[in-house]
C-alpha cells in the first residue's frame, strides 16, 4: 500500500501549494495590500475603491493562470499519450503558435476595422489555428516516423508560425500593438472577467471530458494493437484526444499568449512525483501540477523585477526548459540500459 | 466434427486495399492448437491480424463463433479474444502487475478500476505464468523474454476463449519456449482454449500443433495432422530450400518415410548424434528401440504388437510409431505420462 500513500501525499502536497499559491497572488504584488482587506474585497465588503479594484485584478489573473495552466499540462498530456512520447507538447508541436497567428491576424484584421474582438470570437480564432497545425502536424506524423523529426517539424512550423505573427504585428496600428505585444509574449495579465467566464467553462469541461478518457489512454499506452484487442475504438479515442488537447491549449492561447514547455515539463515533474503514468492519476496531478506551475510563474514574473513586469513564457521557460532537458537526458539513459 | 470458435471463410486481407493473403478458409475449435507456418513474409502476420480483427478483412469474413466478427462489439469481442504481438511494448513507469492488470480492460467499469475479483484473476495468472517474483518491477527494466511472458500473461488475464499468438517463442530461450507451449498445450485441455499462433520452429510446431496450416505466398498451402504435413521433403519445399536441406540440418537422415513407419522390433539409426551409444556392444547388435522409443515405456498401451524376451524386454512386431529421433519430442508431448517418465529416467539413453 505504499504506493497509495504516495499518491494520497502527492495530491495532498499539489492541493496545498495550490491554495498556497492563490493565496500569496491574492497578496503579494507591487501594491502591498492588508490580507484583511483583501479578504473583504473578496467578501464584497466595502474597501477603499483602488484596494477594491486591485484585487479584482489579482482574482481574474490568479484565476486564469490556474485554470490556463492547468489546461495547458493536461493538454501535454493528451498530446503525449497520443503520440506516444513524453516530448510531446502544444508548445514544441507548434500548435500554440499556430493558435498566436490565427488569433493575431483576427485581432489585427479586426481592430483595423475598429471592432474589438469579444472572448468566444478569440477563442474561435484560436482553435482554429491549432487545428490547422494539429491537421498540418498529423499529415507529417503519417511520413515521419520518427518523434524527435516530428518534434523539429514542429518547431520549424512554431516558427513560421511565429514569423508571420510578428509581421502582422510589426504592420498593426500603433494604437494596437501596445496590447498585441504583452499578448504575443505570453501573459496573464491582461484577462479580463468576460475571458475569464469563458475560459473556466471550456476547461473544466475540457478536463472531465480527459478525465474520463483515462481507461482508453490507459490501453492505448500499450500501443495500437493491443489497445484494439482490449475494445478500444482507436478512431473516436484519437480524434478526442487531437480534439480535446487543442480546445486546451487553443483556450490558453487565446488569453493569456503562448506560453512554453509548461505542456511537457509539468507532466514529467508529475510522472516523478507520483512514480506511475497512469491517466487516471495523471490526469488530475497534471491539472494541478499545471496550475500551481503557472500560478507559481506567474507570481515572479510580476513581482522579480517589480513594478516591472516579465512574459510569464520567460519564466516558465526558465524553469520548464532544464525539466525537459534533464528529462531527456535521463530517457536517454533508460534507453541505452 | 464440434463446433468451430473461430473460423475464417474466403478471407482477404492486407493493407491499403492490397492483398497479402488471398482466399483463405481455416477454423478452429476450441481446445485446438492451431500452428501456421511458413516462410518470412508469406502472410502468417497478416492472417493473424486478419482473424484477430486488428485489420479488417478487404474481402470474406472472419466469424468468432457463429457471427461475424467485425459486427461484434468491441468490448464483447475482448472478453473472446487476446492477442501477443511482435511488437515491441514501451510503457513508462508501469510495473508488470499494472501491465498484467491491463488486461482486465473489457472488463472494468467507466474508469478501468480493478475490483478485488479482477485482482484476484491478475494475480493467478502471474502465479500461472510463474511472473509473481517480477510483479513490482518497472516493466521497462526486463529482458525482452520476460516482457514476452508478461504480455503473454496479460493476454490470458483477459480470459479470452481465443488467443491468437504471433512469434510467441522469439525472444524466448529454450526452456520458456518449452515452458510456453506446455502450458498453451495445457490450457487447451483444461480449459479449452483455442489458440492460434504461429511458428518459425518446425520441432515445437510438431510438438504442440493439433493442426498446421502452412502459408505459401498469402495462400494456404497445405493443412492437417503435423505428423502426416511435416516430412522432410515438404518442408524443404515450404521454405524453398535445396531437397535434402532440412533432414541434413535435423540429422535425421534419409531413412525411407515408408521404412521407418513400418515394424522394426529391431532399429538402428545410425545417423543419430549418439551412435553408437553402447560402448563394448558390438554394433550389429544394437537397437536403438530399447533406449530411445518413447512407447517402450508406455507398457501394454502403445498401439503396437509386440512381445517380451526372456530377459523381460519388450520386442516390437509392428510398431505404430515412425521410428524417427526428431518425432520422439513429439510423442513425448502427446503423452504426458510418458514425459513425466523420460524425464525420470534421463538417464536411460546411455550407459
Amino acid at each position: 500500500m505504499e504506493r497509495k500513500t504516495r499518491y494520497a501525499f502527492a495530491f495532498v502536497l499539489l492541493i496545498f501549494l495550490l491554495l498556497a499559491l492563490l493565496a500569496a497572488g491574492f497578496a503579494i504584488g507591487s501594491v502591498s495590500i492588508e490580507p484583511g482587506t483583501v479578504l473583504a474585497a473578496l467578501r464584497g465588503r466595502e474597501t477603499d475603491d483602488v484596494a477594491a479594484r486591485i484585487v479584482d485584478l489579482r482574482a481574474r489573473r490568479v484565476l486564469a493562470s490556474a485554470l490556463l495552466g492547468g489546461a495547458l499540462a493536461v493538454s501535454g498530456f493528451l498530446l503525449q499519450t497520443f503520440f506516444a512520447n513524453p516530448i510531446a507538447g502544444p508548445f514544441v508541436l507548434g500548435v500554440s503558435s499556430g493558435a498566436k497567428l490565427t488569433v493575431a491576424l483576427a485581432m489585427v484584421s479586426f481592430l483595423s476595422r475598429g471592432v474589438l474582438l469579444n472572448s468566444a470570437e478569440l477563442y474561435g480564432a484560436a482553435f482554429l489555428g491549432s487545428m490547422l497545425v494539429m491537421l498540418l502536424i498529423l499529415i507529417l506524423s503519417a511520413r515521419v516516423r520518427q518523434m524527435s523529426l516530428l518534434v523539429v517539424c514542429g518547431v520549424m512550423i512554431g516558427y513560421i508560425c511565429s514569423a508571420i505573427t510578428d509581421l502582422v504585428v510589426t504592420f498593426a496600428d500603433d494604437s494596437n500593438i501596445v496590447n498585441l505585444r504583452a499578448w504575443s509574449l505570453g501573459s496573464f495579465s491582461g484577462v479580463s472577467w468576460a475571458n475569464v467566464r469563458i475560459m473556466a467553462p471550456i476547461v473544466c469541461a475540457g478536463l472531465i471530458w480527459s478525465f474520463l478518457l483515462s481507461k482508453p489512454m490507459s490501453a492505448y499506452q500499450l500501443g495500437e494493437a493491443y489497445a484494439r484487442n482490449m475494445g478500444v475504438r482507436l478512431r473516436s479515442l484519437r480524434l478526442q484526444l487531437i480534439l480535446l488537447s487543442s480546445v486546451l491549449s487553443a483556450c490558453v492561447v487565446a488569453f493569456a499568449g503562448p506560453i512554453s514547455f509548461v505542456g511537457i515539463a509539468v507532466p514529467h515533474l508529475m510522472r516523478s512525483l507520483l512514480r506511475a503514468s497512469k491517466p487516471i492519476l495523471m490526469v488530475p496531478a497534471c491539472f494541478l501540477g499545471g496550475a500551481v506551475f503557472c500560478l507559481g510563474c506567474d507570481l515572479i514574473a510580476r513581482t522579480i523585477f517589480a513594478p516591472t513586469e516579465l512574459a510569464v513564457s520567460s519564466v516558465t521557460a526558465v524553469f520548464g526548459a532544464p525539466v525537459v532537458i534533464w528529462m531527456l537526458v535521463s530517457r536517454r539513459k533508460g534507453v541505452d540500459a | 466434427m464440434t463446433e468451430t470458435i473461430l473460423r475464417a471463410a474466403d478471407l482477404i486481407a492486407g493493407y491499403d486495399g492490397k492483398a497479402v493473403v488471398h482466399d483463405v478458409s481455416f477454423a478452429v475449435r476450441p481446445g485446438e492448437i492451431v500452428t501456421l507456418l511458413g516462410p518470412n513474409g508469406a502472410g502468417k502476420s497478416t492472417l493473424l491480424k486478419a482473424v484477430a480483427r486488428q485489420l479488417s478483412p478487404l474481402a470474406g469474413t472472419v466469424f468468432l463463433g457463429e457471427r461475424d466478427a467485425e459486427k461484434i462489439d468491441p468490448t464483447e469481442y475482448a472478453k473472446k479474444l487476446s492477442i501477443l504481438t511482435t511488437d515491441r511494448v514501451r510503457v513508462d513507469r508501469l510495473t508488470v502487475r499494472d501491465v498484467v492488470g491491463m488486461g482486465r480492460y473489457p472488463y472494468t467499469g467507466a474508469l478501468g478500476i480493478l475490483s478485488a475479483q479482477d485482482r484476484t484473476v491478475t494475480e493467478e495468472t502471474m502465479e500461472r505464468i510463474g511472473i509473481m517474483p517480477l510483479a513490482e518491477r518497472d516493466f521497462m527494466t526486463l529482458s525482452d523474454g520476460q516482457r514476452q511472458r508478461v504480455m503473454l500473461a496479460r493476454a490470458l488475464c483477459q480470459q479470452p476463449e481465443v488467443l491468437v499468438l504471433d512469434e510467441p517463442t522469439s525472444y524466448l530461450d529454450v526452456r520458456y519456449q518449452l515452458e510456453l507451449l506446455t502450458l498453451l498445450r495445457e490450457l487447451s485441455r483444461e480449459q479449452r482454449l483455442a489458440v492460434v499462433l504461429s511458428l518459425h520452429e518446425l520441432e515445437l510446431a510438431r510438438r504442440i500443433s493439433d493442426t498446421v496450416v502452412c502459408v505459401r505466398d498469402g495462400k494456404i498451402d497445405r493443412a492437417g495432422n503435423p505428423m502426416e504435413i511435416l516430412v522432410d521433403q515438404y518442408v524443404d519445399e515450404l521454405y524453398q530450400m535445396e531437397p535434402g536441406s532440412c533432414a541434413k540440418f535435423y540429422g535425421i537422415g534419409n531413412i525411407p518415410q515408408n521404412e521407418a513407419m513400418n515394424s522394426q522390433s529391431f532399429f538402428q539409426n545410425r545417423s543419430c548424434p549418439k551412435f553408437p551409444c553402447h560402448s563394448g556392444v558390438a554394433e550389429e547388435a544394437f537397437n536403438c528401440l530399447f533406449c530411445y522409443c518413447p512407447l517402450y515405456a508406455l507398457g501394454e498401451r502403445c498401439g503396437g504388437n509386440y512381445h517380451y524376451t526372456e530377459k523381460g524386454y519388450k520386442s516390437c512386431i509392428d510398431c505404430a510409431f515412425p521410428h524417427l529421433r526428431g518425432h520422439y519430442g513429439a510423442v513425448l508431448a502427446r503423452y504426458p505420462e510418458l514425459a513425466a517418465l523420460a524425464k525420470k529416467g534421463e538417464g536411460a539413453d546411455g550407459v
